[in-house]
């Protein structure tokens, strides 16, 4: 029993020191499972600073939170807190049992799991022999690891995973960019810039630009600006209309220049780059300046109205080029020419029937030449647009599938757009054919068979009835009928059943 | 410190273990007359009896299957018998039958004629060549040691071993055992080739003109108190937990299957695994001088315990995975009941 008790402490002391040991080893599973995750971590610290400078620098506003220095002693000291406290949270919410210390031992010393196998069997109330057995063997073992040291186990270190430390390199590099967009932003001399701001930017050019333009100003003559040769406007070809378009250019530009508050500097950029070809694009005339047509004053007034008072301006400013005889003269860079839009392809065709009906045909075209037009669409070609009806011409696709991507419109009936779904005019196999055997099997039909019905109706027929009295007995005998023949001792057996019936009835009536 | 043999424990138990192990030895001893090398799958089939389960031996012929099984009905002094399995063998052939026999006054009756299946100690030699008609009939034996022919049911005496052999190899004609065969045997023992240096044992042996006797150590009385020894051993929660979570690893859908188990079993082991690994645990702890189970012993016997009631896909077969790889896996990755998480 001594020996019992003395298992009894040797245990209780190795199960508090087992635990103690434990606490250790959970503590560094702890520390390993937070540097797992501190890379991740220490990313936040400098990802927020980089989001704050970021909206710092949109807002204008200067955040206190924002001090570099403060960043950076916090992304140093957020990880290293995370680490502190989730090892203080592993070590203090392990729950460590007697059996998990004992089983370091065990473990540990080779014990075979005998110290657990001893302290479990001391708890039983009875105990086999083998339970007994196993206790009773435990005891050396248990006096042995009382007098082993624990601290010849070595607990490793916590592992550091160098794989992760690119997030740190990130991190730093995080730091370093917000510092520098904070830099960036709240620097006095950077801040003056209007290079930072685009909006101050682009009105500092321009204020700027005129500015010069002013000085310069005297050199160019006003009457240039003012009142450009109209002779050269109306020189439509050759090599002087393309000169004059470029100088229209830069007069343009000078014009706008020195009016900047009639127009948007985006507009006027615009203008200035394209010479007018976002008019030319509704307009109908592809390259007005190329063909001379614009006075670069009435442009800079046609630029701010809308397409339609510029489009009845141009008529008005140009009565006599608006004459049908000198439509042909405008060819295909004036875009609007009959002459040459009766031999443009399907495809141009096609592209006027996506712009509206009001702007594709005016009202100025007289009837003549609508009469010409129609025996001429009637000559050409299937594709030519209805002029005389305003219709766009008929949509001779053959396709079905013409609503894709495109809303219905019951309006346009098929004509000139998109309209309700097209009917099939055809099947793939009117072009491409049907094959047909050259002969074809056949056999003479036998015809339509022909049925015939007779009505057929029942003749009743008189059958005289026999009555039961006038059958005649049976002739033949019915042949030996199947009877049980008893055995002899069940024959005895019954006529002495009856026999004794017989003779007791008999003495009754006696 | 060193693995010691116990001082100063309870008496009894310590006769009996020490009992236990010397009978174990001297068995162990007589059949390595004859037996070269094969140690493991010597004390596996010692185990086997000790712990009064089945054996199933496999390995290509020529390697010394039957003359094991021979060579411990020879040590052992049980009723032992040999059963040839063939395709066109029927249950009758190994249960015994009725037959017309002439009794001493010269009539004639029918009696019963036992079959070979009633002894204490059976070798079914490449039983996979039976049908399973006839192979379904040493389930109701091995598992309740009886076996009922008609309306007669005959109980078998203990000690009851069948100790079976199967060709890995040559599987034309052969017709593989059913699970619930399969789980009947404790063990399922792979005998593999033998070293270099044996070969050379094993001529001096075999072609000389000596002749080796085995001699009998015990008898069917003593194996019967020997296996109530071996049930006797403590078992600590630790080794029951341990045992049961293994058991469980190889079940596919099971809390504790590995990544491989649950990819490559379609079925895992029964309950009887788990029975038979706390036996012959058991015989193992007392064999290594201990009264209680350790996880140690528990992992020594998992291979042939647990290696033919592993059920693996068509997958694994397809990747050559086998079932002692999913054991291994099992045993790295589940972790033992003291472990710290």
């Amino acid at each position: 029993m001594a020996n019992l008790d003395d298992l009894r402490q040797h245990l209780d002391g190795l199960a508090r020191r087992g635990a103690g040991y434990l606490r250790r080893y959970a503590l560094k599973n702890a520390v390993e499972k937070a540097m797992g995750h501190v890379h991740i971590v220490a990313l936040i610290v400098p990802l927020v600073f980089v989001v704050l400078a970021v909206a710092q620098r949109v807002t204008r506003e200067q955040l206190w939170i924002l001090n570099p220095i403060l960043t950076i002693l916090l992304a140093l000291v957020v990880p290293v807190l995370y680490v502190l406290l989730a090892a203080l949270w592993g070590f203090v919410s392990k729950r460590i049992s007697r059996n998990y210390a004992l089983a370091l031992f065990d473990r540990e010393l080779g014990y075979k799991d005998r110290l657990q196998a001893a302290d479990e069997f001391l708890n039983l109330n009875s105990l086999s022999d083998f339970e007994n057995a196993a206790v009773a063997d435990a005891i050396p073992y248990a006096e042995n690891a009382t007098d082993t040291k624990l601290r010849d186990i070595k607990i490793a270190p916590p592992a550091i995973h160098t794989t992760k430390w690119g997030h740190g390199l990130a991190a730093v590099l995080f730091l370093v960019a917000g510092v520098l967009v904070q830099f960036l932003t709240f620097n006095p001399s950077l801040e003056a810039s209007p290079v930072l701001d685009e909006p101050i930017a682009l009105n500092t050019i321009d204020e700027m630009d005129f500015e010069e333009e002013v000085a310069e100003a005297p050199r160019e003559p006003e009457s240039d600006i003012q009142a450009p040769p109209k002779n050269i406007a109306t020189d439509r070809s050759g090599e002087g209309a393309i000169l004059e378009s470029t100088e229209s250019k830069s007069q343009d530009s000078a014009l706008r220049r020195a009016n900047p508050s009639d127009s948007d500097p985006s507009e006027s950029m615009q203008v200035g780059l394209s010479g007018g070809t976002s008019q030319d694009n509704k307009a109908g005339s592809s390259s007005s300046s190329l063909s001379g047509e614009g006075d670069p004053e009435k442009k800079q007034q046609q630029s701010n109205q809308p397409p339609k008072e510029q489009e009845e301006k141009e008529k008005k400013d140009r009565p006599d080029e608006e004459e049908p005889g000198d439509e042909s003269a405008k060819g295909i860079a004036g875009g609007k020419g009959s002459g040459s839009g009766r031999q443009s392809s399907s495809a141009e065709m096609t592209e006027n029937t996506s712009r509206p009906l009001e702007n594709d045909f005016d009202t100025g075209v007289d009837l003549e030449s609508d009469d010409e037009e129609d025996e001429m669409q009637e000559a050409t070609s299937a594709a030519r647009p209805m002029i005389n009806q305003r219709k766009p011409p008929v949509d001779r696709q053959l396709s079905p599938s013409g609503m894709m991507g495109q809303e219905e419109n019951e309006e346009m009936n098929g004509r000139g757009g998109a309209g309700a779904r097209k009917k099939t005019r055809g099947v793939a196999a009117m072009l491409l054919g049907v094959p047909m055997p050259d002969q074809l099997r056949s056999q003479v039909s036998p015809g339509r068979v022909k049925i015939q019905r007779e009505r057929s109706v029942p003749n009743p027929s008189q059958v005289a009835s026999v009555e039961s009295k006038d059958r005649g007995s049976m002739d033949e005998s019915i042949g030996k009928v199947a009877s049980h023949e008893l055995k002899p001792w069940m024959r005895n057996v019954v006529s002495n059943y009856f026999t004794s019936m017989r003779q007791k009835s008999v003495e009754e009536g006696e | 410190m060193a693995e010691q043999a116990p001082t100063n424990v309870d008496s009894r138990a310590a006769e009996q273990a020490a009992h236990f192990k010397s009978v174990f030895e001297q068995i162990r001893a007589e059949v390595s007359k004859m037996m070269v090398g094969q140690p493991a799958v010597v004390d596996g089939v010692l185990t086997a009896l000790m712990a009064g389960g089945h054996v199933l031996l496999e390995g290509v012929p020529g390697l010394g299957k039957t003359m094991l099984v021979r060579c411990l009905s020879d040590a052992v002094s049980v009723q032992f018998s040999r059963i040839q399995f063939t395709p066109d063998m029927m249950p009758a052939d190994i249960q015994g039958t009725m037959v017309l026999t002439e009794t001493a006054s010269g009539a004639h009756e029918l009696s019963f004629q036992e079959g070979p299946l009633i002894a204490n100690l059976i070798l079914a030699d490449e039983i996979n060549r039976a049908t399973p008609k006839t192979q379904s009939a040493l389930l109701e034996a091995m598992q309740e040691r009886q076996v009922t022919v008609g309306n007669r049911t005959i109980h078998l005496d203990e000690p009851y071993c069948v100790m079976a052999t199967q060709n890995p190899v040559e599987q034309e004609g052969t017709y593989p055992l059913p699970e619930a065969q399969l789980d009947r045997f404790l063990f399922k023992l792979l005998v593999d080739y033998p070293e270099e240096n044996e070969y050379y044992e094993i001529i001096d042996r075999t072609t000389g003109t000596e002749e080796v006797e085995i001699s009998h150590i015990t008898d069917g009385a003593e194996i019967v108190k020997l296996r109530e020894i071996a049930r006797s051993v403590a078992v600590p929660t630790t080794a029951k937990t341990y045992a049961i979570r293994l058991v469980m690893a190889t079940q596919p859908n099971s809390e504790y299957a590995t990544d491989k188990s649950g990819a490559y079993v379609s079925l895992g082991s029964s309950p009887r695994g788990v029975q038979g690994l706390m036996l012959a645990a058991k015989v193992q702890a007392i064999l290594n001088d201990r009264f209680s189970i350790s996880t140690d012993d528990i992992k020594a016997v998992a291979y042939p315990v647990l290696r033919h009631r592993i059920i693996l896909n068509f997958q694994a077969q397809a990747s050559n995975v086998t079932p002692d790889s999913i054991i291994e896996d099992i045993l790295d990755q589940v972790k033992l009941p003291r472990a710290v998480d």
